[in-house]
């Protein structure tokens, strides 16, 4: 029943963990990336429709080369508030603001045409043309930017998709659009790079394949991510998150440290005689089910403790780590949907 | 230009990739042909030569109203076409498309253009098609044709195809789904046939009726390519029947007791032009910008 990702040794309880996973407190030895060089800064950020408030005069920051996620239930203020962010939007109140690499900040509503020249956005759903080929489709939008025919041989030759630029877009896979998508938004070497639910309806290889290819654009790029997803496994890549809900933020850090707040582990056990009333004692709450105890536990080291002190009561054990699905969770009601 | 330029042919390569939308496109020009083909043409032909008593044989009336049916069609073909290419304006707008354009630096100005242009292109190209493959088939017929009257006629249809084109783009840029464009497209491509006087001759209706169809610029840009088509074939029947002959066939239009002139209806159809290019222009640019 011991669940754990290395061999256990020969005693003792195994925790077969990296220790950045198990951090109770959040570390705020370095500061986060959007406090050390922020690439976009937003401040007061609201959008009304009406006595609609869609968002509430939000104040964030992204940090530059970082992967930032903005999560938040569906109806929470999330696409409104990357719209007014990426210029598509014009916000009630509130300002946007990039740092690129000019003399000069870039304000949304004074200076979109230059922030579209440095930003790239993936949306969630695919808008490049089906009927025509991805040549085709790349080559239009290459032609907004003025770039040359030779960006888009650069950009297939870079993300090893040389052969797809025949082939209509609706033809491919999903996971052969989504690349395609990315190297739409890739054409104007933008300096963030926005996505919206990027592997939404994948299959896991298709998915495993996209996100080998942002990493790889991060780590030689050098471009910051800026990341919607409803995907645990994708929150638990970023440096730095968000979350909204009901057009306000209501949570920030990393994601251990969002665990470590949010979050319960737990701490199963095969239920024995007084074991109940040892975890009650210890702090914990548990519920009992099918001969298997199950206590939640705010920190490892309160498990760990507890296992020694009762080793020849538990011959078997399974820690279960808290997880982003239930940060979100516990500050949402809502779970984080993963596809 | 650059961005313009590939725009109008993204535009123009979606329309002709789409065959049901481009057979579509044609049906109320199809339409118009058929109907008077298959259902009108033999009382129509036996109404001419009864008119004539004689002057006139079957033959030529037959030559006559070929003709009379393929300026009619491509004058039709020349909104309904302009209408099918104005589709993925729609399209682009339902799916929010949009966005991928507007991310970038692109203007709302340039994308207003790319539709408008590429329609009327399409318009131009596809009318021309029905126009050439109408006039061989006068031609084989033994229609009386000469190369000035088929290039002037094919030059109304152009400025048709402009006016048309342009009115067809406004009224597209209040549409916001796909399928609200299907049902209108439907209807304005049936509506043409009557409004252009190809269902119902003139002759055919009361007089206050044909007076607003008349009013309308589309009887009178039919009348005016019929003018420029049929013009040949009406000098070689006798003199006492011309007049006549150009009332009946809805070429010299009436509106109470005046005669339409023809530097009038250019002048109407330019100014169709004009007008709704500029409201397709601004209704396309502001469902753009408020996306």
């Amino acid at each position: 029943m011991c669940s754990e990702k290395r061999p256990a040794p020969a005693r003792g309880p195994s925790f077969g963990w990296k220790k950045s996973t198990i951090a109770d407190e959040p570390s705020r030895a370095v500061a986060l990336p959007s406090e050390r060089s922020p690439i976009i800064s937003v401040a007061g950020l609201t959008r009304t429709y009406g006595d609609l408030t869609a968002v509430d005069a939000i104040t964030f920051a992204v940090g530059r080369g970082s992967l930032f996620a903005f999560l938040g239930p569906n109806g929470a203020g999330k696409s409104t508030t990357i719209s007014m962010v990426t210029t598509l939007l014009a916000p009630s109140s509130g300002t946007v603001t990039y740092f690129a690499d000019t003399e000069v900040p870039l304000v949304a509503g004074r200076d979109d045409p230059l922030i579209r020249r440095a930003i790239g956005v993936v949306f969630q759903d695919s808008l490049l043309d089906r009927e025509l080929t991805v040549e085709d489709n790349l080559l239009l939008r290459a032609s907004f930017y003025h770039s040359p025919r030779s960006r888009v041989d650069e950009i297939a030759e870079t993300l090893e998709m040389g052969e797809l630029l025949r082939h209509p877009y609706g033809h491919l896979s999903g996971g052969q659009r989504r690349r395609s998508d990315i190297a739409r938004a890739l054409l104007n070497r933008p300096k963030v790079l926005f996505l919206d639910e990027p592997t939404t309806g994948l299959d896991p290889q298709s998915r495993h394949l996209v996100w080998e290819t942002i990493e790889h654009l991060q780590r030689r790029l050098g471009i910051t991510v800026f990341l919607t997803t409803h995907s645990m496994e994708e929150v638990e890549r970023a440096d730095e998150v968000r979350m909204i809900d009901h057009g306000r933020l209501i949570a920030h850090g990393t994601p251990d440290s969002l665990r470590a707040t949010y979050a319960h582990h737990h701490l199963r056990v095969p239920a024995r005689a007084g074991l109940s009333r040892q975890l009650a004692d210890a702090g914990f709450e548990c519920t009992e089910k099918d001969g298997v105890i199950d206590a939640a536990v705010s920190r490892a080291a309160d498990a760990i403790a507890f296992l020694e002190r009762n080793t020849s009561r538990i011959d078997d054990f399974e820690f279960i780590h808290g997880t982003m699905d239930d940060v979100f969770l516990a500050l949402t009601g809502e779970a984080l949907r993963e596809d | 230009m650059r961005p313009l330029a590939l725009l109008v042919r993204r535009n123009i390569k979606l329309y002709f990739s789409d065959r049901t939308s481009v057979f579509f496109s044609l049906l109320g020009a199809l339409i118009a042909v058929f109907i008077v083909l298959l259902f009108m043409k033999s009382s129509i032909l036996d109404t001419m030569v009864a008119s004539y008593q004689g002057l006139v044989d079957r033959a030529t009336c037959d030559d006559l109203l070929n003709c009379w049916i393929v300026a009619s069609a491509a004058v039709i073909a020349s909104a309904t076409t302009g209408l099918g290419a104005m589709r993925q304006y729609v399209a682009d707008r339902e799916s929010g498309r949009w966005r991928d354009f507007l991310i970038s630096p692109v203007t709302p100005a340039t994308l207003t253009l790319g539709y408008l242009l590429a329609a009327t292109i399409v318009s131009v190209i596809m009318t021309t098609i029905v126009y050439l493959l109408g006039t061989v088939y006068c031609l084989v017929g033994g229609a009386t044709l000469e190369l000035a009257r088929v290039v002037e006629a094919w030059g109304w249809i152009m400025l048709c195809s402009v006016s048309f084109t342009a009115l067809m783009g406004f009224v597209t840029s209040l549409l916001t789904t796909v399928a609200s464009y299907a049902g209108i497209s439907t209807v304005i491509g049936v509506l043409f046939g009557f409004l252009s006087e190809t269902y119902v001759q003139a002759g055919a209706l009361s007089t206050h009726v044909t007076d607003v169809l008349n009013s309308l610029p589309f009887a009178q840009a039919t009348a005016l390519v019929r003018g420029a088509y049929l013009d040949d074939g009406i000098a070689a029947l006798p003199a006492d029947v011309h007049d006549p002959t150009r009332a009946t066939m809805g070429i010299d239009l009436t509106v109470g007791s005046t005669v339409l002139p023809t530097w009038l209806i250019i002048a109407v159809l330019a100014g169709c032009a004009v007008v709704f290019t500029v409201l397709a222009s601004v209704s396309i640019g502001r469902a753009v910008k408020g996306h």
